[in-house]
């Protein structure tokens, strides 16, 4: 070893230096410069093959299709599906390699998927039926997570809100493209009290809690299954105001694709909500477990609370209908009376009709 | 009050001190300069001319021996001693006269009364005229002649001049060495005057103290008697100033060849 | 002063016209420049038949922006509130602290430290902090672009304080003037030009700070506008937001300017 050193040393002293190099000088330098160009060579080589053996699994061949995945809003355990059904393999048997990212809200979900940033994820049908309408967001309905929707909103005990009506004059906060404060109007109308009196803050997923707390805000925008979450965060009793007893029929998240995607690959659209819903279907059975396996995936979520939202899920997700046909089920008939809803009160620029707004064949329908 | 002395400087050293090594720049200097006297410094580089001038206006303490002016002992600056710089450190957002009138504002004086005689003095100076521009405005010698003015607003008994020609060129150099004699000759100060250049040592100074270097010392004090006003045009009568050049020259230049 | 050079006739129109051609210029070729650019943006979203809702066309901000021609200023008018106050406070507190930095070496090795480290907290990570703090109002919008401003103005003015030229600081002191006098009428003066620096660089960063304040909790403000935007893809009214964010920029940074040239005349002028 001490030869070898000198002799890198030596040689390298010969060529820095004034003395020229000789011929035994030039082999040495040839020698080194073959040596280290092998190693190269050779750390290339086997991290490439430790890299796709990474992605191929065992005994697998081909080469995984890579998919990114949002979800409806941040990390709760109400989007526990996609990381179980990432974790038990239904994506890799499906033949994808799924990235899952936080979404906020569903405006925009619907909008990185229709620019193609993201592939796939849940977001309310009413409101992507309005930024259809409005905006021309190019995205469709292939399944639904959620038979009813979940919107409601949160209070805190201690804020005396106990009916809709409460609500006037109130402060909300909630992230901008989010059910709650998309279909606000149509709730205070069905209601009975003054959209305009409410005064809506736009804020990120990750301050809701904090502002309700430190009462910056009389109530947030929320689903029903946070109520475990608020409740641990705010260390308080949580109160919930549903859409559904006020605007009854509002179907709830739909799994969202790009048009262009439905259109140019609907095997991969098949195949992944095939997955997804593999993932639905097994965290609603398991939720303890399930609760577990987004712990594992993201530290920072108490399991138990993750669980508990799960556990409130299924009422919305597993309906009769559901066990009889199938998860991701979508009624013609619900959808289109939600969507009606929306236009009927909105009147937006271009209304959405359901060939627009709904892709049959990837999910069980009726 | 004084004894006829303006300025004594009595066995003063000066000694900087870096963390590596200290500098003499000066060695036990002796000097007496009477009112209303012009002395002239010459000297090489490091002779420490400029040293010993800002002991003399109390910008720096000396390392050793004690300085008066008036009789007083100097450790600040005084009001009654004025300074001129190589650069004429004019304020650019203040107008000529505003420039002129800076003493009098920071030493608190009666504004009117200087104000006529900052325009006095202007006119003096050949400036005229100029009293509302900026400094950005005058070319170098120009802004060298309100400094120049500056320093006598206040009508300070002693004006101590460091090498204030050297930025300019040859001819504007002379010129003002012209203008200075002249307004001296008109309100008479004690001046010491640092200067390299021989011709401007002549044509000034009633003394002339020739400093040597390495550490700095008095080599030698030339008097100069040549009658005023003295000038180098055709009208002059050379002889003397002649004979004081070339006794400078020996001095500045054997020194230097004895030292290497 | 004046020498007597004989100057050939026309010259004089010549040269007016030269400059007024070069101050033409000067506003001419920005203009086209923008011009080209948007022309190129408007081509872009054709070619590659960008959606309004991804990539909206010039054309479509135009019509929003009109659209919403009632509601916008007061959206405009919360945001440059919100900045202007903010720069003020910044400048404020920023310079009697770049003033007592400068003068003192203690509270310069005791307060610079703390600056830096201060300076080095991302503050979009405490924007929601100060919502919690202090509600939704103006009062976090505030005091993120003051954190924001803060730091150039004090580093400029500090750095012009101790930057006074040797010879003016000879002149006072060989005037025996006081510390005042000297701050006053020499060292803050000849420190004008770095403090406008800072200035320049605040102003830059103000506007961003307020719309960062108004991302995480706002009812108004261009910042607020981007973000309810969101709430039905209205990626037009974002760029239209935007474009009145960036127009707001430019007017503030070239105010300064303006007032740079009328307080600080002499920077830049050649020294002889």
């Amino acid at each position: 070893m001490r030869h070898l050193t000198k002799w890198v040393f030596e040689l390298d002293i010969r060529f820095l230096g004034s003395v020229p190099p000789t011929g035994e000088d030039e082999l040495r330098g040839k020698v080194l410069v073959g040596a280290a160009l092998a190693m190269l060579a050779a750390v290339a080589l086997v991290s490439a093959a430790s890299g796709s053996q990474a992605r191929e699994g065992a005994g697998s061949k081909r080469a995984l299709t890579s998919i990114t995945y949002s979800t409806s809003f941040g990390n709760f355990g109400r989007d526990a599906y996609a990381w179980v059904a990432l974790e038990k393999g239904y994506f890799r048997d499906a033949g994808f390699d799924v990235k899952i990212v936080p979404g906020a809200g569903s405006v925009a979900v619907a909008q990185a998927i229709a620019a193609g940033s993201v592939d796939f994820g849940p977001a309310d049908v009413a409101a992507v039926a309005l930024a259809r309408a409005e905006s021309g967001v190019t995205v469709k309905v292939v399944a639904l997570i959620q038979q009813n929707t979940m919107a409601a909103f949160l209070a805190l005990k201690s804020s005396g809100i106990t009916k809709p009506t409460d609500l006037a004059g109130k402060t909300f906060a909630d992230t901008p493209g989010s059910t709650v404060a998309v279909l606000l109007p149509l709730y205070a109308k069905r209601a009975g009290f003054d959209a305009s009196s409410v005064k809506f803050v736009p804020s990120s997923p990750q301050a809701l809690a904090s502002l309700l707390v430190a009462k910056r805000v009389d109530a947030v925008g929320q689903f029903t299954v946070g109520i475990p979450t608020f409740r641990a965060a705010t260390g308080q009793e949580v109160v919930s105001l549903p859409y559904a007893k006020v605007v009854p029929g509002l179907v709830g998240l739909g799994l969202l694709a790009s048009d262009k995607m439905i259109r140019e690959r609907p095997g991969d659209v098949k195949k992944f909500t095939a997955a997804l819903l593999k993932g639905e279907r097994w965290a609603i059975d398991n939720p303890g477990a399930a609760g577990a396996i987004l712990n594992k995936y993201v530290p920072l979520q108490d399991p138990k609370i993750a669980a508990d939202e799960l556990k409130i899920m299924k009422k919305y997700a597993q309906t009769p209908d559901v066990r009889a046909r199938g998860y991701g089920l979508v009624d013609k008939k619900r959808i289109a009376s939600t969507i009606s809803i929306v236009n009927n009160f909105f009147h937006p620029k271009n209304p959405a009709s359901l060939s627009q707004l709904y892709a049959p064949g990837f999910a069980p329908s009726k | 009050m004084s004894d006829g002395i303006a300025i004594s400087v009595d066995s003063v050293s000066q000694v900087f001190r870096t963390r590596r090594q200290s500098l003499h720049a000066l060695d036990d200097i002796e000097l007496e300069v009477r009112d209303g006297e012009f002395v002239t410094l010459v000297g090489r580089s490091g002779c420490g001319k400029s040293t010993l001038l800002r002991i003399i206006a109390g910008l720096l303490p000396a390392s050793a021996g004690k300085v008066r002016v008036h009789g007083a002992r100097v450790d600040a600056p005084r009001r009654d001693v004025s300074l001129m710089f190589q650069r004429a450190a004019l304020l650019p957002w203040r107008s000529v006269i505003d420039n002129v009138l800076l003493p009098v504002e920071i030493l608190k004086l009666d504004a009117r009364v200087h104000r006529a005689r900052a325009e006095e003095l202007l006119a003096l100076a050949g400036l005229e005229g100029f009293e509302g521009r900026k400094p950005y405005e005058l070319s170098g010698g120009m802004q060298q002649r309100v400094a120049l003015c500056r320093a006598l607003v206040h009508d300070p008994s002693v004006l101590l001049m460091d090498e204030p020609f050297a930025a300019l060129d040859a001819l504007t150099r002379e010129e003002l060495s012209l203008e200075l004699q002249r307004i001296w000759g008109e309100h008479r100060k004690t001046i010491v005057f640092v200067t390299h250049s021989i011709q401007e040592a002549t044509l000034l100074a009633d003394r002339i103290v020739v400093m040597s270097p390495r550490p700095g010392r008095i080599a030698r004090i030339l008097e100069v008697n040549a009658p005023r006003p003295r000038s180098l045009g055709l009208t002059a009568r050379a002889e003397e100033l002649d004979r004081i050049s070339a006794e400078l020259h020996e001095l500045l230049f054997a020194r230097e060849l004895q030292a290497t | 002063m004046s020498a007597e050079i004989t100057i050939p006739p026309g010259t004089e129109e010549r040269l007016l016209g030269r400059r007024a051609a070069g101050a033409a210029a000067s506003i001419l070729l920005p203009t086209l420049t923008i011009v080209a650019l948007v022309g190129l943006w408007w081509l872009a979203t054709i070619v590659f038949d960008w959606k309004p809702f991804l990539v909206p066309s010039p054309k479509d901000v135009w019509n929003e922006l009109v659209a919403q021609r009632h509601r916008l200023p007061g959206h405009v008018e919360a945001t440059l509130v919100e900045s202007l106050e903010g720069f003020g406070l910044a400048i404020v507190l920023g310079i009697p602290v770049a003033v007592a930095i400068a003068y003192s070496r203690l509270l310069e090795s005791t307060i610079y430290p703390a600056l830096i480290a201060l300076n080095a907290i991302p503050k979009i990570a405490i924007a929601p902090l100060l919502v919690i703090w202090m509600g939704f109002g103006s009062g976090p919008k505030v005091t993120m672009v003051v954190l924001i401003c803060f730091f150039p103005i004090v580093i400029s003015t500090a750095t012009g304080l101790k930057s006074t030229p040797v010879e003016f600081v000879d002149l006072v002191r060989s005037l025996a003037a006081s510390p005042l006098q000297q701050f006053v009428k020499v060292r803050f003066p000849a420190a004008l030009p770095f403090v406008f620096v800072g200035l320049k660089v605040a102003i830059s960063l103000a506007v961003i700070g307020a719309v960062v304040g108004e991302f995480v909790g706002a009812t108004k403000g261009l910042g607020y506008v981007i973000v309810a935007s969101g709430q039905n893809a209205n990626t037009s009214l974002a760029f239209a937001a935007i474009v009145l964010l960036s127009l707001m920029s430019i007017l503030l940074f070239y105010a300064l300017v303006i007032a740079e040239r009328l307080l600080v005349p002499w920077a830049g002028q050649d020294k002889q």
